[in-house]
């Protein structure tokens, strides 16, 4: 900005002095303009001052002015010098000599930041100080850059112009990724003057947005692009672009010791639970209001869940804002109305309500409860309900949280993976059981029925047997039983009938066979004999074993 | 006397000896229970895992499948409850559980509709279905016997035909139960599916890693075996879609 130190009527000779910026950082360059205003100084030289190294110069121009009858004219001289000084500077006034005699300059005083680094970083405005150093810039200006999951953040898009005739044709205000946004109501942009880093800036804000973050992370904020038309003259002009420098907004997420029931980041967020009436009548309708009131995305407050008595007959809820959204973010009110009609008289209670959320100023989980409400219901006029009554209204079974079924207790057989290496042919017995009881029992089948064709034979086969049986069947031996036993056994023995068996006929036929065994038996038979006809008892026992004796003998001689 | 009875009592104990060896797992699986329910799943679940080291075990495979889900392992939960599955298919709370499991893992998949033979014919044939399968062979063969043998005896032409009709028919059913017990045998030596256990995997066209992603699985998904190769397994998904999954990122059910 040009400093206008000192003020003159046309027709009065005077000097001004005027600066290129009257702040300043130590080494910049410093332009210093001397304007003789209708006078012309004699002999000139470069000032000297304190703090400032002159550089170059002058460079001079003269114009005169012819305005109703009253002409002015004024040659300038500039100088280039450097600033040297660290702190404050004091240009003090000068004398010259003019054609119209001494004349005066005036003083002017110039800020000057030390060139430490340091002091950039104290300014509030170190980031848009460095943006904007070209004549045409745009800028996205956060309010903060680094917020929590869900923090609001205003952003405001800007464009800085040093043009003095700038046709703003259009400009592309990038979309949000990772941000829900809501902007900002705002005038339709105006050119307001700005001195920045000495400079003289026209700055519009285009727009204002409080944006959400959604996704942690870090976002890159770009792309704020404008084309315009710088018009020269009235003949002249050109096209000009701006662009802005990149903006990094880092994201960061909420603690993970969030409560499951968090509605998410809201600063000083207070809940409220009101009641239309403490007292009412059955069937009459009550009003039970719910307001989250704080700073933050309140447009994403669901409906909270009441634990409504079940007597109650509750509706949808009625959702009522006074939301603002301004540069200073979002805030306000939201309330849910919901409007129930108990249906059964008593004392009914609804629990205090807590609304825990993360607030991002003290970087923490905070609760706001609402106290209970009470409410007292009377029978209505005309209720005929009976005293004692229960409310019959029913409603679906609300499934609230899901989990397994419970582990068993009662365990089942336990199967080794590994079975003994006996299991195997125990499985093949039981399985060659059966086909190998059938295949015995057809042996035998047919066995038996062979011995029922030939009964001669079979009767053979089984004299011996027949024989033991006999004498071990009986109860008490006599000569009767073993003369019976002898002759069942040589009848069997020999295929004959009672008829063809005398002692005689046996002795002739087994002579033919076997003559010792025909000897024995014939022995035997006078031995029987004897013991029936004879007139002393012997030993029958013995008789009867000697038989048994030689029907073995008998048995193996003729197999 | 003595002598007799002191082989009588050793010959006991020896027949009992199977049954002693039983009740370790017993106690076992109470101890994990235990655990279980005192809200310790981690260790309730490596007891059961010790028990299904050795034994084949409806419960414990369950039981584990919830220490499993708990503990938010979802692979390992499905992992579990697939085995389960194979030992018992009809259990009510073990379908539930899998609805409960599939509804939480990330791979939604729909099945093509079929007339549901296959998998009906598989739940029959899992490993707890073997000594049920072998019962009902033996009972089916030896009545088979039995049949023919009476039906020799018999002279009556009709009673002859009813038992020989009778005989086949026992005939054929004891060969459903020896085809139950090859498959048996066949499903304990050989998985049929696998669950996938990484969190994210690549389904690649062939069994190499530059194969052509065709898409990807998460954690808890279960799918057949079509086949396998060193290191890899085709597999395919109820929605029909097969692939190449790499060993490392899956195990057998």
């Amino acid at each position: 900005m040009w400093a206008l130190c000192a003020f003159v009527t046309a027709q009065e000779a005077a000097v001004e002095m005027t600066v290129s910026s009257t702040s300043v950082t130590q080494g910049d360059m410093l332009r210093l303009t001397l304007t003789f205003v209708n006078c012309k100084v004699k002999e000139i030289e470069p000032p000297q001052i304190k703090g400032l190294e002159w550089r170059m110069g002058p460079s001079t121009s003269t114009s005169t002015q012819w305005i109703n009858g009253v002409t002015t004219s004024e040659q300038s001289y500039t100088y280039g010098y450097t600033v040297t000084a660290g702190n404050e500077l004091q240009i003090p006034s000068f004398s010259w000599r003019t054609n119209k005699g001494l004349q005066k300059s005036n003083s002017v005083r110039v800020m000057v930041e030390a060139n430490d680094g340091k002091a950039a970083k104290q300014r509030p405005s170190g980031q848009k100080t460095r943006s904007v150093q070209r004549d045409l810039v745009t800028a996205i200006e956060p309010n903060k850059r680094t917020v929590y999951l869900g923090e609001p953040l205003v952003l405001t898009y800007r464009i800085y112009n040093r043009y003095n005739n700038l046709d703003v044709r259009n400009y592309d205000i990038p979309e949000l990724e990772g941000f829900w946004k809501e902007t900002v109501d705002a005038p339709e942009a105006r050119w307001e003057p700005q001195l920045i880093n000495g400079k003289r800036y026209n700055v519009a804000t285009v727009r204002q947005v409080v944006a959400f973050p959604q996704q942690t992370g870090t976002f890159v904020l770009e792309d704020f692009n404008l084309k315009g038309y710088h018009r020269i003259n009235f003949f002249e002009g050109r096209d000009v672009q701006a662009t802005c420098d990149p903006v990094e907004i880092t994201v960061l997420p909420i603690p993970e010791n969030a409560p499951s029931n968090s509605l998410g980041t809201f600063a000083n967020l207070a809940v409220q639970q009101t009641l239309s009436s403490d007292s009412v009548s059955t069937n009459e309708a009550i009003t039970v209001e719910v307001s989250f009131r704080g700073n933050g995305n309140l447009k994403f407050l669901r409906e909270p869940k009441l634990a409504w008595p079940a007597e109650f007959e509750v509706f949808d809820a009625e959702i009522k804002d006074n939301i603002s959204v301004s540069a200073r973010g979002e805030s306000g009110k939201r309330t849910f109305k919901f409007v129930a009609i108990p249906r059964a008289p008593g004392d009914y209670t609804l629990p205090p309500f807590e609304a825990v959320s993360f607030d991002p100023l003290t970087a923490s989980h905070v609760t706001s409860r609402a106290p209970g409400l009470r409410l007292h219901v009377r029978k209505g006029q005309g209720d005929s309900s009976t005293p004692g009554m229960t409310f019959t209204h029913q409603q679906e079974v609300q499934v609230l949280n899901q989990d397994v079924r419970h582990i068993a207790t009662t365990p089942s057989r336990f199967q080794p993976r590994s079975r003994p290496s006996w299991t195997p042919w125990a499985w093949g017995v039981a399985f060659a059981a059966s086909p190998l009881s059938f295949l015995g029992l057809a042996l035998v089948r047919r066995r038996r029925i062979q011995e029922l064709a030939d009964a001669t034979g079979t009767r053979r086969k089984r004299a011996l047997r027949q024989l033991q049986r006999s004498l071990k069947s009986s109860d008490a031996l006599t000569i009767e039983t073993i003369g019976e036993a002898m002759e069942q056994y040589l009848m069997a023995k020999l295929g004959w009938e009672r008829s063809q068996l005398t002692r005689e006929a046996v002795k002739q036929h087994l002579t033919v066979k076997d003559q010792a065994l025909a000897e024995q038996w014939d022995a035997f038979w006078e031995a029987c004999e004897m013991q029936r006809y004879g007139a002393s008892q012997g030993n029958l026992d013995a008789l009867a074993q000697t038989l048994l004796t030689l029907g073995e003998t008998t048995e193996f001689r003729w197999s | 006397m003595m002598v007799k009875n002191s082989r009588l009592l050793i010959l006991l104990g020896w027949l009992a000896l199977p049954w002693v060896g039983l009740s370790q797992p017993d106690v076992d699986f109470q101890r994990a229970n235990q655990a279980y329910e005192s809200g310790n799943y981690e260790e309730a679940l490596g007891q059961y895992e010790d028990i299904l080291a050795t034994h084949r075990h409806f419960e414990s495979e369950f039981n584990a499948g919830n220490a499993a889900f708990k503990l938010n392992r979802l692979g390992l939960a499905r992992l579990h409850y697939e085995r389960a599955k194979l030992l018992s298919p009809s259990d009510e709370h073990l379908k539930a559980n899998l609805a409960l499991l599939e509804s939480n893992i990330v791979d939604r998949i729909t099945a093509v509709p079929s007339l549901g033979l296959k998998s009906w014919l598989a739940s029959w044939v899992g490993p707890g279905q073997w000594l049920n399968w072998t019962l009902w062979a033996l009972f089916w063969w030896t009545l088979m016997w039995v049949l023919w043998g009476l039906r020799w005896t018999k002279k009556n032409r009709d009673s002859r035909a009813t038992l020989g009709f009778l005989g086949m028919a026992s005939l054929a059913l004891g060969v459903t139960g020896f085809w139950g017990i090859s498959k048996c045998y066949e499903r304990m030596e050989t998985p049929g599916q696998v669950v996938v256990m990484s969190a994210r995997v690549d389904v690649t066209s062939a069994p190499v890693e530059s194969g052509t992603v065709l898409f990807q699985l998460h954690e808890g998904t279960r799918a057949c075996i079509l086949d396998r190769t060193e290191g890899w397994t085709e597999i395919e998904l109820d929605n029909g879609n097969v692939g190449w999954l790499p060993d490392d990122a899956i195990a057998d059910v």
